[in-house]
């Protein structure tokens, strides 16, 4: 020991320590209590983790894009109408027959007006195919009637009534039975053998039918698409006509996800046009949330908010207060109340951060998993990478923000107490 | 002899009209009721007086470490209520050391960490830092166990630390709060006697509260407060017998 003098008596002001140095004696502090620092940081993880599976669930609101017949879309979980076709707005004779689509058709969905819609081609074309099915499945039918077995020859050989299930079950087919009874709920013996007789007859009958829906097979797609481009069917008028929103509707949030799992969300309270923009095609699922899923998710996540707040104070106060001895004690050794404060939004940053992170990642990757489960994976493809980030950025955000906030009131009032009582205090 | 050199002596704490009231339940209370008192430089000082005679109180105040109601303590003249913040944790950092009954050492730092940390607060190279620190862990016998932590040392030795803690920057004085109040006596003992060598070696002053009769054999004067104010002032020479006679009622 050199006989050191005592110190220089001239009173000077004590600097704040770089920088560097206090962001090292926060990490070394935080390494040396790394067990204490664990415990704090879980409360700032739970809370975050918590905050991000309500989040997380609200952007896994949108509807998935669901394999829905072709033509129609769905509002409301509800298969509604054409998409792909300007349904109820009424196109001139002249510009259909301009476009391409031959006078017969028209005139036969006019009905004799100046005007006719999409929707009744689309619809005639609709009832074509069902017809051209018809047609198919009695043409078989017809071709195992002419192998006339046992059961039938008992069935058509007499003069009683049959019920239509007795007829049904020796293998006439139901169409068959339906045309003979009419309204009747029984057929007369000798009626189903006659009518098997001119089977001919009977087939024509549905080629008939067939050929009377087979002209809107002449619709050439091309003529729709053309007129389609001018008139075609928008959100606006999909909500309009659709039985569609009920009351509680959120017009706020329309949502659609479109077949190419495309996402584009529509406020109908403010902007009208952009929905009148927004062109609906086959496939497109159009969602309008309840008014109360919205309030129900503001809830959640103001509650989620304040619950992490709470714990996150909680974690930080507990943190600062059981070491106000130690405050008290660098205070003594020469430490400046901006250096403790300092040091306490250091180490608290750090562990904000850091858990904030791992309880973002926690909380999605949780709720993203049990959402695949549930609705199947395709709830990933729902996600855009965009709304991911935003909420990573405002999970972690709010994680610093409140630790920070959190932390500087007990920092504070540390730091401004007397030493003399900050060495007094026990916990 | 003694009365013959204290004039030229100088003083390194003065206080004057010292008063510091607490508020309790609504209730003023008065720790101390203007302490008047000068402390040379070089001296050892004992304050002594039963628990809640304001002994701790004056201690605080002295130290810095909380404000007097009023009246005021100079430090080597220098009023210490006209310091701004940072001219008082210059002071505390350089100018004074602390020692606490309860040693106060930071539980999750090494005996050596302790110790250094003063110095880092002072703005010390870190190489010297460490350097310094070793040397007074080596100077309170402890060289050998600088990388252990508070809880894996002795109440003595813990007290060892807190005074070469105290020491890290050379400061004029020592302000020691019933230093041996949580120690066996013979551990007491043998930091009293670290501090009276410190004192006599280096020349810091040192100021003790306490009410270990075992320190009035070593201070150069006595302090006798009671229900806040200073009962008496002696001199070593005028207690020393009534000391033997009370230490040997003890063993």
């Amino acid at each position: 020991m050199s006989k050191a003098t005592v110190n220089n008596p001239t009173i000077g002001r004590q600097t704040q320590l770089p920088f560097r140095r206090a962001f090292q004696i926060a990490l070394d502090s935080m390494k040396a209590r790394f067990g204490r620092s664990i415990v704090t940081a879980s409360g700032i993880f739970l809370g975050i983790a918590f905050l991000t599976t309500v989040l997380t669930q609200s952007l896994l609101q949108w509807p998935l894009p669901e394999k829905i017949a072709p033509g129609t879309f769905m509002l409301d979980g509800q298969v509604n109408g054409l998409g792909e076709f300007s349904a109820w707005k009424s196109i001139s004779v002249d510009e259909g027959i301009k476009a391409g689509i031959s006078r017969t058709v028209i005139e036969r969905v006019s009905s004799g007006s100046k005007t006719f819609s999409l929707t009744a081609i689309a619809q005639g074309i609709a009832d074509a195919k069902r017809a051209d099915r018809n047609l198919a499945r009695v043409k078989s039918e017809s071709r195992s009637l002419k192998k006339v077995d046992k059961k039938l020859y008992e069935v058509t050989t007499g003069d009683r009534d049959l019920s239509l299930g007795e007829a049904k079950k020796a293998g006439v087919p139901w169409g068959m039975i339906k045309h003979i009874a009419g309204d009747a709920s029984t057929i007369k013996q000798s009626a189903l053998a006659a009518e098997i007789a001119k089977q001919p007859y009977w087939v024509s009958l549905w080629t008939s039918r067939a050929k009377r829906y087979a002209i809107f097979k002449t619709v050439p797609s091309s003529a729709i698409t053309t007129l389609d481009k001018r008139y075609a069917l928008t959100l606006a008028d999909a909500l309009k006509q659709a039985r569609g929103p009920s009351k509680d509707a959120d017009m706020k949030s329309v949502m659609i996800v479109n077949h190419n799992g495309r996402r584009i969300l529509a406020d109908f309270t403010k902007d009208n046009t952009n929905a009148g923009s927004i062109r609906l095609a086959d496939g497109d699922n159009v969602l309008v949330p309840d008014r109360n899923v919205r309030y129900r998710t503001y809830w959640l996540v103001i509650m989620s908010l304040l619950v992490c707040s709470v714990g996150i104070t909680n974690s930080m106060l507990m943190s600062v207060t059981e070491r106000f001895k130690e405050i008290g004690t660098m205070k003594c050794l020469g430490a400046l109340d901006k250096f403790v404060v300092l040091l306490f939004m250091l180490e608290s940053g750090m562990m904000g951060i850091v858990a904030s992170i791992f309880g973002w990642l926690i909380g999605f990757v949780l709720m993203v998993v049990m959402a695949g489960f549930s609705r199947g994976w395709a709830v990933l493809a729902t996600l855009s990478p965009a709304d991911v980030f935003k909420m990573f950025f405002e999970a972690v955000g709010i994680g610093l923000f409140i630790t920070i906030v959190a932390t500087i009131a007990p920092a504070l009032r540390a730091a401004n107490m007397p030493a003399a009582i900050a060495l007094r205090a026990e916990i | 002899m003694a009365t013959a050199t204290a004039p030229k002596r100088e003083y390194v704490v003065r206080t004057k009209d010292l008063i510091k009231e607490f508020t309790m339940g609504g209730q003023t209370l008065q720790a101390l009721k203007g302490i008047q008192l000068d402390i040379y430089k070089g001296e050892y000082i004992s304050i002594m007086g039963p628990s809640g005679s304001g002994k701790s109180t004056l201690f605080n105040m002295v130290g810095g470490l909380d404000k007097p109601s009023s009246g005021s303590v100079f430090i080597n003249d220098v009023d210490m209520a006209q310091l701004d913040a940072q001219e008082l944790a210059y002071l505390r950092c350089r100018t004074i050391g602390y020692i606490f009954q309860s040693f106060n050492l930071i539980p999750v730092m090494t005996a050596l960490e302790n110790v250094v940390l003063p110095t880092v607060f002072a703005g010390t190279p870190q190489d010297e830092g460490i350097e310094r620190g070793m040397e007074l862990l080596r100077l309170v016998g402890l060289g050998e166990r600088f990388h252990h932590k508070p809880t894996e040392l002795s109440g003595g030795q813990q007290q060892r630390v807190a005074i070469a803690r105290s020491l890290a920057n050379n400061p004029a004085i020592i302000l020691a709060d019933e230093p041996t109040g949580n120690l066996d006596l013979k551990t007491g003992k043998e930091i009293i006697a670290l501090l009276r060598k410190l004192n006599r070696e280096q020349g810091v002053t040192i100021i003790s509260a306490t009410h270990d009769l075992k320190m009035l054999d070593i201070s150069d004067r006595i302090v006798w407060i009671r229900d806040g104010r200073v009962e008496r002032i002696e001199e070593r020479a005028d207690v020393q017998l009534k000391v033997g006679e009370m230490e040997s009622e003890d063993e």
